[in-house]
Formats: C-alpha cells, structure tokens, sequence
C-alpha cells in the first residue's frame, strides 16, 4: 500500500512543485494521475521510488518510509518497483533479452554480474516476461530494430522480471501512436489484472486515463482537486483539473 | 557599379604577410639545409647494394620454417607484444580516466591531465630505457613500455566516454535499484563497446609498429633479430626479418580495417 | 562407403539437432524462441584464447627467467628515475642540447618538406578519378602500401648502416615516411572530390595537368597545407627519437647521458623538446585553424 500524508515538494529552485499531497492507494489499483504539465504529476510518480525526495510529509509505501531509505535499502526498495518512462530507456546497441536480463542483475552476485553470466532460471525469467507483453519473438533482435511500441513493451517486460508489486510508469506512450499507445495500456491493464500489481501511470491524455484505468487522480498547480473513481468523472471535474476547457492536446483519439 | 578592372585592383592582397611568410619559411629551409650534406659513406655503397640485392632474394629458409629464431615465430612473438601491451594499457587506462574526468574530480582534472599529455609527448624510446632499469632487456619490457605509452590515447577515449553519458538509460538502471558499479557495466559499457573496441585496434596496430622498433634495441621480437643480422652483415636474414614485418604490418592493418568496419556497421 | 556417407551426414544432422535444442527455450505457454548462432561468443572465446597464448609466451617465460621477486624490488627504480628527472635537474647541460635540437628541428623540416613535394605527382598519378582508365594507380597504390608498411625508425636504422650515423639517415627515412602517409592521404582526397569542373575544363581543351591545376587544385589546397603542417608536427617527435638509432638528432644524446644514469641530463632534454613541441603544436594549431 502506498500511503502519501500532507506531502509537499519544493525543487532547489524554489518551485513549488506539490503541496498537501495525501493520498493511499491499495494494492492492485490502476491509478492514473492527469493535470497539465509542470502540474506535479511527474513529480507524484518519482516520489515513490525515491527518484525525487519529498521536502515535507511522511510517504509510507508496504511500511517502509521511503525518505528514510538509502544505499543497500533503497536499492532492495526500488527491487520491488519498477519503472517505465516516456522516452523507454533502452540499451539500445544490444538485444531484446539482454535489456530485460538487466533487471536480474541487482540480485546476482558481483562475479556472475560483472563478467554477464545469467543462470537459466534468469533467463527463463526473462523469456517468460517477454513473452507475457506479447513479443518473445523478437527476443534476440537488436533493440533498436524494434517499433515504437515494441520498444516500450520491451521496457516492460523489464520491470516484469523485476517481479514488483508496484509499477510506476512516466508518460509512457506520449512518444507513440494512438493505435501503439491503446495496446500499450491495455498491456498495462492485463498485467494489473493477471499478476495483481499495483500501477500508477500518470499521463496527459485524458481519454486513454479514463478508459482503463479504474481510479483517477487529478492535480493542478500540485495539488489534488480530484481523487476518485473513473465513472463519476464529469466535464467539470475535468475543467477543475485542467483549468480550462479541453484542448486537442489533452486528447489521444481526436476523431471523437 | 564597379568596373571588372576596379575589382580586380581592389581584390585583397596580403602581400606584406605573404612575404614575410615566405621569407621565414625560406629561411628556415637554408637553416636546416646541413642535414643533407654528407661527407662519407662509409664504404655505405657496398652495404647498399648488398642490401638491395638481399631485398628480392632473403633467407627463405629463415621465412618459412618453424624454429624459434625463424621469422614466423618471431612475427607471433612481437605480435604478442603488442597485444599483451594494449591490453595492460586499456587496464591501466581505467584508473587514469576515472581521475582525470570532469564529471568526477572536478577541477582536480588537471593533474591527470599533465600526466597523460606527458606521456603522450615523452620520446617514447626514452620510456623503454627506463622500463629497462626496472626488467632488463626483454620482451616483457616492451610490453610494459607499450602498455603505458598506451594509456595516453586510450584514457582519452574513456575520459570522452565518461564526460558523455546518456542519462536516460542510467535513470532506468537507477530505478530498478543497480549499484554504481553495475549502472556502468550494464548501462555505459554496452553503448560504448564497439567505439572501444575500435579505438583499441588502432591503438593495437601503432603498437605492432612500435614492439618491431623496440626489438631494434633488444628487447625481442623481429627487430632484434634484423639487428643481429645487420650487425653481423647477414645481409640475407635481415631481408627476411624486413620481410617478415612487412608481411606482419599488412596483415595486422588487413584484419584491424576489416574488424573496424564491422563493428561501425554493428 | 555410401553407408559411411549416410553415417557422417546423419551425424551432422544429430548435432546440428542438438545445437539447436540448446539454444531453444520452451515457454510455459507452449511458444518457443531459439537464440540465433552467436559469432561474437566465438570470437570471445578466441581472443580469450589468444591472450592466454600470448601470456604464457612471453610473461610466464620472463617470470621464470628474470624471476618475480628481481622484477618487484625493481619497480621503484622506474620512479627513483622519474624522481630524479623531476628534481635534478642540470640546467647546466643545457648548452649541450642546443646543437642536437637544432638537427632534430632541421631533420623533421627538410623531411617534411622533400617527402610533401614528391608526395605531390605521386599522388597525382596514384588518383584513379585523374588517371582515367590507366592501371598505373593500382600499381602505384600497390607499391605505396608496401613502403608505409616499415616503421620509420626501421628505415633510419638500414639507412644507419648505408649511410653512416648521423642526420642524414634521419632525413631520409623522414622522407620516406612523409612521402608514404601524405601520399596516401592526397591521393584519398583527390579520388574524393568533385570531378565536375575538372571534366569541363578538359573539355575546354586543356590538358589534364592544366585542368588538375584549375579545378582540382584550389579545392584541396588547404587540406593539402593542413595535412604537412599536422605531419611536421609527427615528425618533430619521431625526429627526437631517431637518435636511438643513431640517425641523428636529440636522440642520439638521449641515449648516451641515459647510459651513462646521468637523469639529469636527460631532464633537461625532455624539457626542451617538449617546449619545443608544446611551441610547434601552438602555431600548427593556430594555422590550421586559419587553413579551413
């Protein structure tokens, strides 16, 4: 469980980037968080893996508290999160397996790690999550042959071998199409469903947050103004997130 | 509107400057010109042509046999050299680039970089006699001495590698909790591995170059083997000690463009 | 023998089978992926193999001979000697270095300079896009290649014997290698340019000396000076080290004062040449800079 109370972040900088922030989400929620850009969004996600520290408030996550965490803990903590972002992340020069084979090597031992040595079981582990976002195929191909979406599904598949309870994704299909970015939340949807982990997505393009995700989370100028369920959304709330109207940037499929 | 012969006389001329320059690089010529006077020759004609004649007919049986003073095991040898140096100087070179990276020492880059422009402008034979003092004149001598005058272009790579790094791949790293050590392993190395490895080629092909000329003073290899043989006027072994490392630079140069191109070609 | 036949091929085909059951792995879905041949773990392989060669060649043959403990209590004579370099410095040699550095300086220009303007024609002749349809650039190129193969320091030491110790082996060798490497890089820069003007002014009538001079010249000029500025610079450190093998220079003082432990001495040497280099590579830098 995932427990934010009065949580507030201000940058180096001065910006002031979430204030009061209290929210608890339960295990196996699909949540989206929507808003405007540089409303706090990204930050929000980036809180719970320790990517951003929080300036005030407390942020429990399965009983750990996060602030609290560093060196060997933290990185035990971020074993059980994984983490998918906008721009995926991949190494782009080698194979399919051998990105998603890097999730295994936190919890190898420092020879094996060094010289690349995968036991079986890694790589079935491998395998096995490739082939649960549907590409096993393309398993041995470079990564950088790959699509737009198959990139991202191989991104993925690498939090899945991770096997966490929770997955944060960061705009994860603002770089793609609208028919790619549908399958990709979909994915996101079933493993939900089938493996019962927790994701949070957050995200700019309100039809798609709100045709799969079951809870919505809307922030503006750092602050919640929403949090509930995806059917009692109406055109207000969404003005009260937004601040305005809708605009063809907010929405993926624009033939509405 | 200017006529074409007003243009013309108006063109820029840099005449003062032109003939300063020519004045100075003329002089410089005249100055150095002594270098090319020579008094005797030493009885250099008989040598000359003994050598000539011994270029299109060397020892063929030093070419083609096996023993371990014969021409083919001696290319393996200097060969050896050279690979076993690149390898300690791509090892050596590690440390070296960790220090000197501005990402890493800040400011204090400037020490190691002294050291490395040292040791890339250090008369590299200068650097070989003082390995000598430390293990005698040997092949493991040169390639200690390969070895470290190595680190000076490899630490450049690295250092540009390192100062270069593309922060999205190592966020991901970060995310699923890897230790610094394996952001590097997993995250930069592959990246890089193939600009690596084609640095390391080159710098593999200078050092054949150089394991021959060590051999010259005695540490081994083919170049030894073509001193002796001056000295001693076999003027037919050294044709095929010359033979040999021509042989050994083409097929070196050969392998080393062919691997190069695969590897940009990925 | 068809039996025979039939049992190697059957063989083969076992082990073929078998290869591609191990790089085939088996879902739990029932799908099945098989990692493609992997030539890149060969040729791991077989550097790891080459190295291990190599090692025992030549390191585990010194250790047994010279012997481990000799090497380590060695090593820090390597930094008793840079030690000494660093704080003893004679000044007072100083007047000594002055005549060798002036030959050093004199053999990387005069070699610089003959081998650049022999490499010129040469290059010329080696261009195929100049040559037309002439086999002379394959035999030329041919033969270049075979030239750049030795080192320098390996000419200057043959032609230590020819003619005698001195500056004017250096020199020579110089030339040669300046010749080898500014030819081979015009040449690649000629067979490189545009032939446009060069096909239209032959078409005027002028001849292809005429027309290299009007289209292909001006566009390559300052590669061309760029390119001997940035040899110059090679060939002033290859100079200092022409001495070792008595071809003159620096180099030749090096190896004495080095013989004789005389550290000092060589600190200084090493001073003055690099302030040589470190002045030449400054104004080479800045004329290059102006050059493009």
């Amino acid at each position: 469980m995932i427990e934010f109370k009065n949580v507030g972040k201000t940058y180096p900088n001065g910006v002031v980037a979430l204030k009061n922030v209290s929210l608890k989400i339960e295990p196996g929620q699909f949540v989206a968080i929507i808003g405007l850009s540089g409303a706090g969004k990204s930050t929000l996600i980036r809180l719970v893996n320790k990517m951003e520290d929080v300036t005030v408030g407390s942020l429990f996550v399965e009983g750990l508290n996060i602030p609290t965490l560093k060196g060997k803990a933290l990185r035990q903590y971020r074993r059980r999160v994984g983490m998918v972002f906008q721009s995926f992340n991949l190494i782009n020069r080698t194979t399919v397996i051998n990105n998603v084979l890097a999730a295994r090597v936190p919890d190898m031992n420092p020879i094996s790690s060094t010289l690349g040595f995968f036991s079986k079981e890694d790589k079935l582990i491998a395998l096995e999550a490739l082939n649960k976002v549907g590409i096993l195929e393309k398993a041995y191909i470079r990564a950088d042959q790959l699509s737009g979406g198959q990139q991202q599904r191989v991104a993925l598949a690498r939090t899945l071998a991770q096997n966490p309870s929770i997955i944060l994704a960061d705009e994860p299909v603002a770089s793609l199409d609208p028919i790619t970015a549908n399958q990709i939340m979909s994915d996101f949807e079933r493993i939900n469903k089938e493996e019962n982990i927790t994701i949070l997505v957050n995200m700019h393009h309100v039809d798609l947050a709100l045709k799969y995700a079951s809870r919505v989370i809307g922030i503006n100028e750092g602050e919640i103004v929403y949090d509930g369920n995806t059917t009692d959304i109406t055109e207000n709330i969404l003005k009260t997130i937004y601040g305005r109207e809708l605009t063809d940037e907010d929405i993926m499929f624009k033939d509405k | 509107m200017k006529t074409v012969i007003e243009t013309f006389n108006e063109r820029p001329k840099h005449t003062v400057r032109n003939v300063f320059i020519s004045i100075f690089l003329l002089a410089l010529i005249i100055w150095s010109s002594p270098v090319l006077l020579h008094e005797q020759f030493l009885g250099g004609t008989e040598i000359a042509k003994n050598i000539a004649r011994s270029f299109i007919n060397p020892s063929w049986d030093n070419l083609f046999n096996t023993r371990v003073d014969g021409i083919p095991y001696l290319m393996f040898q200097t060969v050896g050299m050279a690979v076993l140096g690149t390898i300690l100087g791509a090892i050596l070179s590690v440390p070296f680039a960790f220090l000197t990276a501005k990402n890493i020492v800040g400011k204090f880059n400037i020490i190691g970089n002294t050291i490395i422009t040292t040791i890339r402008s250090f008369p590299f034979f200068l650097l070989l006699l003082m390995v000598v003092r430390v293990s005698g004149p040997g092949e493991f001598t040169a390639v200690l001495a390969i070895g470290i005058l190595s680190i000076g272009m490899i630490s450049k790579l690295y250092i540009e590698i390192i100062e270069d790094i593309d922060p999205g791949i190592l966020q991901s790293l970060d995310a699923l909790g890897a230790t610094r050590f394996q952001k590097v392993r997993y995250g930069i190395l592959p990246q890089l591995s193939a600009n690596i490895i084609s640095v390391v080629i080159y710098r593999f092909e200078i050092n054949v170059k150089n394991a021959t000329i060590f051999g010259i003073i005695g540490t081994g290899g083919i170049g030894t083997t073509l001193r002796l043989a001056m000295f001693a006027g076999r003027w037919r072994d050294a044709s095929a000690a010359l033979w040999g490392i021509i042989i050994v630079v083409i097929l070196v140069d050969y392998f080393s463009t062919k691997i190069r191109k695969k590897l940009i070609n990925g | 023998m068809k039996t025979l036949c039939s049992k190697i091929s059957n063989y083969i085909k076992t082990l073929v089978k078998r290869n591609y059951n191990y790089r085939t792995t088996i879902m739990k879905d029932g799908s099945s992926i098989t990692r493609p041949f992997s030539y890149s773990m060969m040729t791991m392989v077989l550097t790891l193999g080459i190295i291990i060669f190599f090692w025992h060649l030549i390191i585990t043959k010194f250790f047994n001979e010279f012997g481990a403990r000799n090497f380590f209590q060695n090593i820090p004579n390597f930094f008793t000697i840079i030690k000494q370099m660093v704080t003893d410095v004679n000044w007072s040699y100083f007047s000594n270095v002055l005549g060798p550095m002036a030959d050093t300086i004199r053999i990387a220009v005069i070699g610089t300079l003959v081998g650049s303007l022999i490499a010129i024609p040469v290059a010329i002749l080696a261009s195929q896009n100049i040559m037309g349809k002439s086999k002379i650039p394959g035999v030329v190129k041919f033969f270049l290649s075979i030239i750049r193969t030795l080192p320098l320091l390996v000419y200057a030491y043959i032609f230590s014997y020819i003619f005698g110790y001195g500056p004017y082996a250096g020199v020579l060798a110089t030339i040669i290698f300046t010749f080898g490497i500014i030819t081979k890089m015009m040449y690649e820069i000629i067979e490189t340019t545009d032939m446009g003007p060069f096909i239209a002014i032959e078409a005027t009538g002028a001849t292809k000396i005429q027309a290299f001079r009007a289209a292909v010249v001006p566009q390559i000029m300052g590669r061309f000076y760029s390119i001997v500025l940035y040899i110059f610079e090679i060939n002033l450190r290859a100079s200092a080290i022409l001495g070792f093998v008595n071809a003159g220079g620096i180099g030749m003082i090096m190896n004495d004062q080095m013989a004789l432990r005389a550290y000092g001495d060589v600190a200084v040497m090493v001073l003055g040449l690099l302030f040589v280099i470190i002045v030449v590579q400054n104004i080479s830098q800045y004329l290059r800079g102006r050059l493009s």
